[in-house]
Formats: structure tokens, sequence, C-alpha cells
């Protein structure tokens, strides 16, 4: 063969790769990929030359041929936004529950007639900074609002620019620290008020010697420090204090070192991939004491993969939308059940906690921007102090001066079972 | 002692995971002067397809020799379709060609089992078991006994045969070895499909101790890589050694002197490791000529 054709041959497995990875499939789930309606192009072709990054993008319509939205919703055309998920890189399995969270949202809120459309056009930001940069880019002019990134190395990179130069952004990170006025908003609670939530059931379970296990990103290192700094005032002591590096498959020397200071309590906070083998090391290492973890860790998919190999009791400090059937205000529960069962019947699993949060951020969009027409408006609205209805955490309330929204919530302490592969709260 | 045998155990346990991907990088550089970046992703692949098939009924071990065999023909084919064909390139160009097929088979992995993170069964029972302050369970007993056979008898198979040794000086040599009526191709294909074997089979037994996603090829082949370099990149039960080195400082450090910096703990005793190996190579070569 000659060399020309080498090369080329060389040049078609490449390009083949390339494009293999980034467009991947949705989790082989046939439903959802047919309720997509447009094509993938590269970003090379939306000028993002300037990051060098293979991000992707996809539009999913709303099922415009259909609806008229300008007759549903005061002759606004739909309202245009812009979805920031990690597909491929180290967060995908992560961004995949996000995924799946967004277009469930869009298709719920689509399926209402009398709603304001919305179009979501998605980009991968391929778990990078550089790549959450060139999706912004990407949507950012052509976007009435942006959800996402969810995840803290996309976010990290586009705060700034977004919080001077819009369009609103919402956002799942639990640290994202949206200046006040700005156009950033964020749809979870202060990791320190979770790990608040998570030592005040300690110490009102009387399980005082607690041990911590983070990973060494920057949400592990804040919980980490959070756990340190309001321990003592919850009158529990810190018995051992492990770090770990999400990727890393043994995670037994840490595991032993925890089984080594004898704890009442572990607290872990980490997601993905890493909780299996925190959950696993633990239960070698002979650990059973229980193990308090906050609503980022609350995936049915990934606890299900765990298995029986994980200490006796798995904790988490979160909102009663994971048992629907104790939420007392019967519209809050006929929503979470009616998404519950949507997300169930097309994606054949329960929504995890990134599913459920990256749909509250496309709900609170869609519901501010239902009479908005400019991006001004939408944050007017979002920030007008009005209740906006969610699945997760219930009504929201933001304000000029406090764009978390979710400061000081009760929060409920669930228990996991197996068996159902259900949460249910801990009485 | 409980906390230090349990400690050391996950790191040879984890090191015989370096050490197959080392071993598979040590026999494709022998038998092609290749470094095959993609051995990472081929065991990540196969213990994918594995847990794939176990998760749709089929017993482990029907899957684990699924692996095997398609462990074998993706690095086979690699090297007879691809570079083979590309012996004339420049090494960069070989090593371009083997990020390609790494970065094939992690959207293909994408494609064909999805982007969760996964674990399987093993193929014996999942019990675990205690003898004394050891703690373990078969199925990790199995992964390590299997690794080092394995490595063990490849390691027989290059040094101790003359298809062994033929196949070292083909790659060494690939002009001259023909020369003397040796078939290269063939050699060069047989020793790359076994690399091949070796991860699929050590992917598919790696399933109950661990959790994969797509993503964690190049990562898993730069443990490889640090494990055959160890040992200078040619030999066999070097690169074994190097691999269990390499998993038993990680876990000590880890344990013993900070979680957060253990990767720090382990490179630094890894380049003392090189240093000392280099100083006694060196003495004893001065001894020898003296």
């Amino acid at each position: 063969m000659h060399r020309g054709h080498l090369v080329r041959l060389l040049g078609v497995v490449l390009a083949f790769a390339v494009l293999a990875a980034a467009c991947g499939d949705d989790d082989g789930d046939s439903d959802a990929s047919a309720s997509e309606t447009s094509a993938t192009s590269a970003a090379g072709d939306a000028g993002t030359a300037t990051t060098g990054s293979d991000t992707s993008v996809t539009t999913s319509g709303s099922d415009a041929s259909t609806t008229t939205p300008g007759e549903a919703a005061g002759d606004l055309p739909p309202l245009q936004l812009g979805s920031i998920v990690s597909q491929t890189g180290i967060f995908a399995a992560v961004g995949a529950g996000i995924l799946r969270g967004v277009e469930q949202a869009e298709a719920t809120w689509n399926a209402e007639p009398s709603n304001r459309q919305i179009a979501i056009t998605t980009c991968d930001d391929q778990s990078t900074p550089e790549g959450g940069l060139a999706c912004y880019r990407q949507l950012a002019e052509n976007s009435d609002a942006i959800v996402g990134p969810h995840l803290f190395p996309g976010y990290r990179a586009v705060k700034d620019l977004v919080a001077t130069d819009g369009p609103v952004l919402m956002t799942g990170v639990p640290f994202s620290e949206p200046p006040a006025g700005s156009y950033i908003f964020q749809t979870q609670p202060n990791i320190d008020d979770i790990v608040d939530g998570q030592l005040a059931y300690a110490a009102e379970a009387e399980l005082t010697r607690v041990a911590s296990i983070t990973s060494n990103d920057q949400p592990g290192n804040i919980g980490m420090d959070a756990v340190a700094n309001l321990a003592g005032e919850h009158g529990v002591e810190l018995v051992a204090q492990e770090t770990l590096d999400p990727q890393a498959q043994n995670l037994s020397p840490q595991a032993e070192s925890i089984a080594a200071a004898e704890p009442d309590v572990v607290i872990s906070w980490t997601i993905g991939p890493a909780l299996i083998n925190v959950l696993r090391a633990l239960d070698a290492a002979g650990v059973d004491a229980p193990v308090l973890m906050g609503s980022g860790s609350m995936s049915a998919p990934i606890l299900t993969e765990a298995g029986e190999q994980t200490p006796p009791t798995l904790l988490f400090v979160a909102s009663a939308s994971f048992e629907p059937a104790a939420i007392d205000d019967a519209d809050y529960r006929a929503r979470v059940e009616n998404f519950n069962d949507s997300f169930v019947e097309r994606f054949d699993q329960a929504p995890d906690n990134n599913a459920y949060l990256a749909a509250d951020a496309v709900f609170y969009v869609a519901e501010a921007g239902t009479s908005a027409e400019s991006t001004d408006d939408l944050r007017d609205v979002l920030q007008s102090g009005e209740p906006i209805e969610s699945i997760l955490w219930g009504p929201y309330t933001y304000s000029g001066d406090d764009h978390v929204g979710s400061k000081g919530r009760d929060f409920e302490v669930l228990e996991w079972n197996l068996d159902t592969q259900t949460f249910t709260i801990v009485d | 002692m409980d906390r230090f045998l349990n400690v050391t155990w996950s790191g040879v346990w984890i090191g015989c995971e370096y050490a197959a991907i080392g071993v598979a990088l040590v026999v494709n550089f022998r038998a092609a002067r290749v470094v095959n970046v993609a051995v990472g992703q081929v065991f990540v692949f196969t213990a994918l397809l594995a847990a794939w098939l176990q998760a749709d009924g089929t017993d482990p071990w029907v899957a684990l020799l699924a692996a095997l065999v398609v462990g074998g023909a993706i690095t086979g084919g690699q090297d007879y379709l691809l570079l083979q064909r590309l012996r004339w390139a420049t090494p960069a160009t070989l090593l371009l060609a083997t990020v390609g097929v790494s970065t094939l088979l992690s959207g293909a992995a994408v494609v064909f089992f999805g982007r969760d993170p996964i674990s399987g069964k093993g193929v014996v029972s999942e019990g675990s078991f205690e003898l004394g302050p050891w703690r373990t369970s078969w199925n990790t007993v199995l992964f390590v006994a299997s690794v080092i056979v394995l490595v063990l008898a490849l390691w027989w198979l290059s040094a101790k045969t003359d298809v062994g040794r033929a196949t070292s000086a083909a790659g060494h040599d690939a002009g001259a070895a023909a020369m003397l009526g040796i078939n290269v191709p063939l050699l060069r294909l047989t020793a790359t499909a076994g690399s091949g074997v070796l991860l699929g089979v050590a992917g598919a037994l790696f399933l109950p101790l661990g959790v994969l996603d797509f993503s964690l090829g190049l990562r898993l082949t730069l443990f490889g890589f640090v494990a055959a370099a160890i040992s200078g990149y040619y030999s066999v039960p070097g690169a074994l050694i190097g691999g269990l080195t390499f998993g038993v400082v990680d876990a000590l450090g880890t344990a013993y002197l900070s979680s957060t910096f253990g990767l720090f703990f382990t490179f630094s005793a890894l380049i003392i490791i090189a240093f000392a190996t280099q100083w006694v190579r060196t003495e004893r070569q001065v001894f020898e000529t003296v």
C-alpha cells in the first residue's frame, strides 16, 4: 500500500474515532434520541478556534411544527435555551444524569400547550474549563438563557464572563457564589449548608465520632473544610479526615485509616464512580458505621451498582422530593410524581439528583421566561422574590441580593433501600 | 498490623492491574517497537464488554472468554491492519496511530456500553474471607493469581522459547530477521494478540474489584507505563515487579503519609527507586569491568 493511502487511512480512523467519542449515544435510550430533531455539528464551525476545543452542539426542539407558541404564550417566540453538559471526559457519568434531566424537563414543559415553548441547544464541555468557555461562546449570542454548567470545571471558566455580560445562567454548582445582581443563579443549597445539616443530624443522633472522606476536587475540598470548621459547633469530634482522587480505583488505604479511627459516622463527599469505590472500600475495611452523604450522591443507578458491598446504612441530607409520598403540598407532590413517572418511562431508571437539579434549572428559566422579552427581563423576574416552582427543593425564591435562594432550608435525612431502590425519610 | 497487611494487599491487587497493562506495553514494544497507548483502553473495553454481557444474562465464564477473544482480536487487529502497514512511519506517527485507536475504542465503548460507571460479577463466589488479620475476597485472589500466572507464562514464552527469542529479534531488526527466514508479521501478530488476551482476562476479572467507565483508558496506560518504565521498558517480569511496587508504594503512602499527597509521595519514591536502580547497574558494570 502506498504511503499516501496509509496516511489517508489513518486520517479516516482518527476522524471516526473523534466523531464516535463526541457523539456517543444516549445510554441506549432510543426514545430520547427520537425526540431530538436536529443535528450535531463540530464546535469549530461556530467560531471557537480560540480554545481549540472539540465541543459539540446538539439542538433539540420544541416541537414547533405542531405548536404555535405565539398563540399559547402571548405571541412570544420559543424561549431559546443553551445547555452546557459534560457529556465526555471525567464527569461524563455525572453529565449523563444531567442530560437526562434537561431532556425530560424540556419534554415535560413543552407538553403543556399553554406554556411558552422552549428550544434547547446542548453543548458538551468535555468536563473541562476550556470546553465550558467554548460552549458559552457558542451559546451565549443566540440564547435567552443558559442552563449549566452544573459542574465546577466549566462553571469556573464562564463565571466572570456571565456575571457581567449575561445571558441568565442557572447552575447547580453548590458553591457558585453568584454576585448580587448578576446574571447567575444557583439551583442548589451551598455545600456549607448541607454539611451543617449533616453534622446537625450526627449530633442529634449522638454520633459524636465523625470521619470524613472527600474527593480532592473543589467541591470535595469545600466539603472537607466545612466538616472541619463546623464539627466543633455541633459538639462532634473529627477522628479521621481522608481525601481521594475521583478516578482512583483503590481506596482501601483511606478506608483502612477510617476503620482504624472507629468512627460513629462517616461523612462522604463525592459523586459518580468514586462513590461506588468509597462505599465498597469502607465495607471491605469492615466499617459498619452509617455513611452520611449529600444530595449530590443520591443516584439510584450508582447506589444500585454499588450493590450490597456497602456499609449497612447509607444516609443522605436532601429534600423530600426523593420520597414524594412524604410531601404535604398536593400540587408539589403531583408535580414530582409526574416528573418521576415520565422520567422512568423515558429512561427506564429513576432520576438522580443531577437529573433533578438540571430539570429545575430548565423549569426556573422556562417559568420566568413566560413573559420575559429580554435577558434583563428574565433576570428581573427571577430575582423579583416571587416563588418559582421546582422539583428538587420546592418553591424557590431569589432576590436581587440573593441568587442562591435556598439558604437556611430545612433538610430531610433519607435512607437508601437497596431492595426497593428507593429513598425513605428517616424519622 | 491488620491495617498494614490489608493496605499492602490492596496495593498488590491494584498493582496487578498496572502490571497487566505494563506487561502489555512491554510485549508490544518488544515485538513491534511501538509504544501502544491503546492498551489501557483495551483493558477498559474488554472489561466493559464482559460487564455488558453479564448484565445481559451471560455466564461470567463465557463473558470472560469473550473478553479474552476480543482483547486478542483488538490488539492483533491493530497491529495487522494498522501498525504493520505503518512500519516505515516515524515513531511519532505510530504513537499517534495508537492514540487514534484508543480514542476509537473510547468512542465505541460509549456507543455500545454507555457513559455510566460499570462494575460486574466475579467468575467465582462473591464472598469474602478472613485469614487472621487478612481480609479479602475470592475474586481478588483469583485476579492476582491470574495476572501473575499469565505474566509468568508470557515471560517464559518470550524469554525461554525459540519463538519468543525470534519475536524479540524481529522487533529489534525486522529486516534482518526476515532475511533469516523468520515470519515477522506472524510473530508480531501473535505477540500483540497475546498481550490483548492478557488484557482481556485481566479486565474481565477486575470487574468485581472496581468500577470502570469509558474514560479511564489513558490514565491506566499512564500507570502501566510507569510499571513498565521502572524496569527499563523491556522486561516482562520487570513490569510485573514494577506494577506491584507502584501499587504497594502508593497504597502505603496514601494510608500512612497523606491521602491528599498520595501520588506525590508515590512518584517521589519511584524517582528515588529509578536513581537507585541506575546506581546499582552502574556499580555492577564498573565491578564487572574491573
